[in-house]
């Protein structure tokens, strides 16, 4: 199962619609943190795909930080277009697994989702 | 449009603009050295004559770099900033302490502006499959109330798409906006495109 | 005689107050040189016909339009710049519009040339202007925009102006009686409630209240009256 939380809901389609095309099936999303968190700790995912540009009432690294506490192995992969290097070391030292441009075709996103689930 | 597939590209533009400005910010980041921070990004779908009520532009003097937009999308960007931040980013950018913009550091803004429009709209380009050209950006200062009317005078339309994303870089009084003014007959290329990515 | 003003605008009325100096200037005078540095002389111009002002007694010195609108329509007797910077570029356009026949001018505003030149060379600008305008007997008026205008700027640059003037906001006198209303329903609404605040008690009824503390009704009337004024006085300054 793959949590994919952005508040955007035209992104979680279009990320959706990608992931399926490649044979990625079973997703849960959520457009904001707080939901975010119920349904991880309802679900367990196997993978998270998170937007760190997150609207109220949690940011996206606030988000990552709490799954973290909940489970300290969880796979979460930054999906942003936030692409400043300070703000995806922040997020990787918080213990995100990689960052992924939310951009162009989103092979790039396939690519590692494929590595993350090995 | 019905009003879900409204709320949808709404929605939709607003991801668009978010891509472009994170990249816009990811480079204005590289150039600083600093975190760029965005807010949530304005959509307005509205009429020219109404738009000044959403740019609500400070009345104060700003700076603006500012360059007409053409192709399968047309209209105007601008990144505005009051006068200090102008005064503040270029001084960032080429460790000085200038009090006001002498040649140099128009240069500098007028490089700066043009990077940012550009990752801004090659960006949004890239991502919708569109061609999106742009004209040199020139410098431009106003006061802040004019901006709808400096805009508006690229666009051929009476309604237009506004997208307006405000960004600052914290501890260094630096801010501004990355406003998009389209025309509403950029609406079939966009709903197109955007189709195109959910197929 | 010439009359040569600086007059420091306050941001939130720049605009009325700039047109109302354009609608004097084309009263006084035949023809006059506008330095328009803050908005696109389509938007200018559009403003200063809704005030039902002569255009054509309006040689204008732009320059804002040409870097913002490639497809721009010159109007005559029009000095187009590509930027705001230059002040010689400027001082040539204004001197060629003087020449021309411009009576009186109008610079909009000074302040725009702070951003681009430091203030001894806006100074010296000022100066040779100031002094050709005097030679020529023309009358003129700067405007500054208020929040942009630091002291000693001010201080500088006053020496060169027969007469310094700082305008102050107009009232928003609409709002008053909108104001007034507001507060005169929200004085009653209070004082309807205390008057019937017993009956919010175990034992009380609200509907119809059964207890009121006041006896006279004609409390309402004055100290609505009284609440409102207060209101008003509140929520203006706020």
């Amino acid at each position: 199962m793959i949590l994919l939380i952005d508040d955007s809901g035209f992104a979680r389609a279009m990320i959706r619609k990608r992931l399926e095309a490649a044979g990625f099936q079973d997703f849960i999303e959520a457009d904001n943190g707080k939901k975010a968190l119920r349904l991880f700790k309802k679900h367990n995912p196997r993978l998270v795909l998170l937007d760190i540009v997150l609207g109220p009432p949690i940011t996206g690294l606030d988000t990552l930080r709490q799954i973290m506490e909940l489970d300290k192995d969880a796979k979460v992969m930054i999906v942003s277009v936030m692409e400043q290097k300070n703000i995806i070391a922040r997020a990787k030292k918080l213990g995100a697994v990689c960052f992924v441009p939310k951009s162009g075709d989103l092979n790039d996103l396939i690519k590692a989702v494929k590595v993350a689930l090995r | 449009m019905n009003p879900l597939t409204y709320m949808r590209f709404k929605d939709a533009l607003k991801e668009i603009g978010n891509m472009g400005s994170g990249k816009a910010s990811a480079a204005l980041s590289r150039l600083t050295g600093k975190t760029v921070m965005l807010d949530a990004p304005n959509i307005h779908i509205t009429s020219l004559a109404r738009i000044t009520r959403y740019i609500s532009a400070p009345k104060k003097l700003i700076v603006g770099i500012f360059s007409p937009v053409d192709d399968h999308i047309s209209g105007a960007m601008i990144t505005a900033m009051p006068v200090e931040s102008a005064v503040n980013l270029s001084n960032l950018v080429s460790k000085k302490k200038n009090k006001v913009l002498k040649t140099k550091d128009k240069e500098t803004l007028l490089k700066i502006g043009q990077l940012l429009i550009k990752s801004y709209l090659q960006e949004m380009a890239h991502f919708l499959k569109l061609k999106v050209r742009h004209s040199r950006p020139k410098l431009i200062s106003a006061f802040g109330s004019s901006i709808p009317g400096l805009m508006a005078s690229n666009i051929k339309n009476k309604e237009v798409i506004l997208l307006k994303i405000r960004f600052n870089i914290p501890t260094t009084e630096i801010k501004g906006d990355f406003i998009l003014l389209l025309g509403t007959d950029n609406l079939d290329n966009l709903v197109s495109a955007i189709k195109d990515k959910l197929k | 005689m010439s009359q040569i003003s600086l007059v420091v605008i306050p941001n939130k009325d720049y605009m009325n107050k700039v047109i109302r100096i354009s609608r004097q200037y084309a009263a006084a005078y035949s023809s006059i040189c506008y330095v328009n540095m803050n908005r696109t002389l389509d938007s200018l111009t559009t403003k200063l016909q809704y005030a039902n002002i002569d255009l054509q007694k309006f040689m204008f010195v732009d320059t804002i339009t040409r870097p913002t609108n490639p497809h721009f329509v010159e109007l005559p007797n029009s000095i187009y710049l590509d930027d705001a910077s230059s002040l010689t570029h400027l001082s040539a356009a204004i001197n060629k519009t003087l020449s021309q026949g411009a009576k009186a001018l109008i610079f909009d505003s000074i302040s725009t040339l702070f951003i681009y030149n430091e203030i001894r060379h806006v100074s010296v600008f000022a100066q040779n202007l100031i002094g050709s305008l005097r030679k020529s007997g023309k009358s003129a008026i700067f405007t500054m925009i208020e929040d942009e205008t630091k002291q000693d700027v001010l201080t500088g640059l006053s020496r060169y102006f027969d007469k310094v003037i700082q305008l102050k906001p107009t009232p928003n006198l609409a709002a008053i009686p909108v104001f007034f209303i507001i507060s005169y329903l929200a004085a009653i609404l209070a004082l309807y409630f205390f008057d019937i605040h017993w009956n919010f008690y175990p034992g009380g009824q609200l509907f119809p209240p059964e207890k009121h503390v006041f006896e006279d009704r004609s409390i309402y009337l004055w100290g609505g009256a009284i609440g409102a004024f207060i209101g008003t006085i509140f929520l203006k300054i706020i």
